[in-house]
């Protein structure tokens, strides 16, 4: 489902050369709750971004899906992460003058639909979010839990293979993280692959499977436990 | 390009608005004050009948004394001497036709007496001008070959004098007094769009003339004549008021006062004509005549004479103006896009992540100036509008509410192709503008801008 050979990504200026991520190997299966955690400055959203396609990496290969994203044109990536990604942000990045109905609309925009299956489309969205009734409000009009819903309802509009959430809670209180978390899992129990960046060790437990980076180095906790490598 | 495209670049036109209204503010003046002058400059160069501009040439020759300063302009050459004017047209030539004209003027009476009289300025001509230059008839036409010298009391009224003397209806058989002789009317002139009196080569832009009477008739008659006269001082003085007394002393005079137009459908024609005149110069100057040494000759078309007469300094000066004003309102403009197409950054950021083309990005864009620009040029235009009404009212002022002012506004209106002209440019140069700031914004990383 996603599959990752030997990949690197380093960050260049004219005096030094930063390893962001070294020699990852991963394979994602479809249907997996994947969480990442790791420090700050590890490499997670660098992860994140590589397996969303918003960077390009600088050594090995990378599947999604089957589709050897190396080399592709920016048209062929960009309809890659409209038709297969879909992304959750920490800050939800909703767009203020624009109604709940119209930001859910924002991705099926770039791809070609009839206005009938659009509309199903994101009316169904926002009712598995619980906000059906409130498609004509606009986001400030609505408490953080809400907004980040609306962009699980973004997320999952376009019916994408992949849910990638960097962090999708760390904005939200205890209370309104969980009813997030418990979304997420309804939507990964329909079948939607998920890999989500989390500093809440609470909520990295709750994942199916959790990958730790330290310094670039990518870690699969099911094949070798944070102990062992701290040992 | 669909429809999204246009709802996304109408919703960015509202986001930072003020951007928005400073970008269409400084498009509309930069617009205003280039097609206001644009506007004056467009007009004074237009070719007064262009379909046949090209094959219609005026004869010029320099008959002036070897006191008198070179030949610098070709308005400065004089025009010809009647007698110079009759033996060109009896010369066997390359031309097809030729036609001679002068200037005058007389009070024109209408038997109703509710009307008053009116003083009408003229051109004393023959049969082939109207031909010669295609002018349209509303009513009746032009008069005959022989009437053009045997003196007989004819005229052809401009529609505006036709419509004053006999209230605008067919006025052809009927007549009026024309310096106090009885004299037919056998034609009116439908409106004649050529803005400036070529023909005489004042090239006027304050008034046209109101009536064409036979050579034959206003040189018997002795009507008044106008415009432009060379005479040597003892020549002068012994004809006396040149436009008023002695037409038979004029007329006999190397005065230049005649114009003279040949129809020619070459260049080739044209130089041979040259050569021909060159040649006549020559023989006359074995009698006597043209003391210059090498006298300049001149046999230009309408559109070299167009050229040659050029534009008023005040203008082309101001136009340059106007267009490096109008630069300057460019490059803010390129400040003003940047400043807002950077404030969409987040959204541009977000639209990429979630797969956003480069091509969408840079079509929203794209659309989104086109509209400011088109909004620029639809306000530009009102505001060129008043410019010009403004520059009407001063260029009447100027000359002393002297001039006709339907005339005079034509030169300060804005025509169909000007219209399109100030969309164009605005179109153009926005895009230009917008260059660089669509580039930057299409170059926005994906999710580079989503971590606050």
């Amino acid at each position: 489902m996603l599959k990752m050979n030997h990949v690197s990504k380093y960050y260049r200026t004219n005096l030094i050369e930063t390893h962001a991520l070294k020699d990852v190997n991963l394979h994602v299966e479809e249907g997996e709750f994947v969480t990442i955690t790791g420090p700050s400055g590890s490499g997670k959203t660098t992860f994140l971004n590589l397996a969303g396609l918003l960077e390009n990496f600088d050594e090995g290969e990378y599947f999604l899906d089957g589709i050897d994203v190396t080399g592709l044109s920016d048209n062929a990536l960009s309809r890659l992460r409209n038709e297969k990604i879909g992304f959750i942000f920490q800050s939800f990045n909703l767009i203020p003058d624009l109604s709940l109905y119209n930001n859910v609309e924002v991705p099926l925009n770039f791809r070609s639909m009839n206005s009938k299956e659009r509309k199903e489309r994101i009316e169904n969205a926002l009712e598995l979010v619980g906000l059906a009734s409130r498609k004509e409000h606009y986001p400030n009009q609505l408490s953080g839990g809400q907004q980040q819903r609306v962009a699980i309802a973004r997320a999952i509009a376009g019916q994408p293979r992949f849910l990638l959430a960097d962090e999708p809670t760390g904005n939200l209180d205890s209370v309104m993280a969980r009813q997030v978390m418990e979304l997420l899992e309804d939507i990964n129990d329909k079948g939607t692959t998920i890999i989500m960046v989390t500093h809440d060790p609470q909520l990295a437990k709750r994942a199916s499977r959790n990958i730790h980076i330290l310094d670039g180095l990518v870690n699969d906790m099911r094949e070798q436990p944070l102990t062992d490598l701290a040992v | 390009m669909n429809i999204q495209h246009f709802r996304e670049a109408r919703q960015s036109l509202k986001t930072k608005r003020w951007l928005s209204v400073l970008v269409v503010a400084t498009m509309s003046i930069g617009i205003a004050l280039l097609m206001t002058m644009q506007t004056t400059v467009y007009h004074q160069q237009r070719v007064p009948v262009p379909a046949i501009s090209q094959e219609r040439y005026v004869i010029l020759t320099d008959s002036r004394t070897p006191d008198d300063d070179p030949i610098n302009f070709s308005w400065q050459y004089p025009s010809l001497s009647w007698n110079d004017a009759q033996r060109l047209l009896n010369m066997q030539t390359p031309a097809t036709r030729q036609s001679i004209n002068y200037n005058a003027r007389a009070v024109l009476v209408a038997d109703d007496p509710t009307v008053r009289p009116v003083w009408a300025e003229g051109v004393a001509t023959d049969n082939q001008f109207f031909s010669l230059f295609e002018a349209p008839f509303l009513f009746g036409g032009a008069w005959s070959k022989e009437a053009s010298m045997s003196g007989e009391a004819l005229i052809i009224l401009t529609r505006d004098m036709n419509d004053k003397l006999f209230a605008g209806e067919n006025s052809v058989g009927r007549t009026l007094l024309a310096e106090g002789i009885r004299t037919t009317v056998v034609g009116v002139l439908d409106v004649w769009p050529i803005k400036t009196t070529f023909y005489d080569r004042s090239f006027s832009d304050r008034e046209m003339h109101q009536m064409y009477v036979p050579l034959g008739f206003a040189t018997q008659n002795n009507l008044m004549r106008a415009g432009t006269m060379y005479c040597e001082q003892t020549q002068r003085e012994s004809i006396g008021d040149v436009r008023r007394d002695n037409i038979d002393a004029l007329m006999a005079s190397d005065c230049g006062w005649i114009n003279l137009w040949a129809e020619m459908a070459s260049s080739e024609q044209a130089q041979e004509y040259q050569a021909l005149l060159r040649q006549f110069v020559q023989e006359q100057q074995k009698l006597g005549r043209y003391t210059r040494t090498n006298p300049d000759v001149l046999v230009a078309n309408i559109n070299e004479i167009m050229e040659l007469r050029g534009t008023d300094d005040w203008a082309s000066t101001l136009l340059v103006m106007a267009y490096l004003f109008f630069g300057v309102c460019l490059v803010n403009t390129v400040g003003i896009l940047l400043a807002k197409f950077l404030n969409h950054g987040k959204r541009v950021s977000l639209y990429r992540a979630l797969g956003a083309s480069k091509s969408y990005i840079l079509k929203l864009h794209l659309i989104e100036v086109l509209f400011l620009g088109a909004i620029g040029a639809l306000f530009g235009l009102i505001l060129a509008y008043f410019g010009l009404e403004l520059m009407f009212r001063i260029e009447m002022y100027q000359m002393d509410y002297h001039g006709d002012p339907k005339i005079v506004k034509q030169y300060f209106t804005l025509d169909w192709q000007l219209i399109g002209m100030a969309i164009g440019v605005a179109l153009i140069s926005i895009i230009v503008a917008g260059l660089y700031p669509i580039w930057k914004i299409c170059n926005i990383p994906p999710a580079s801008q989503l971590k606050s």
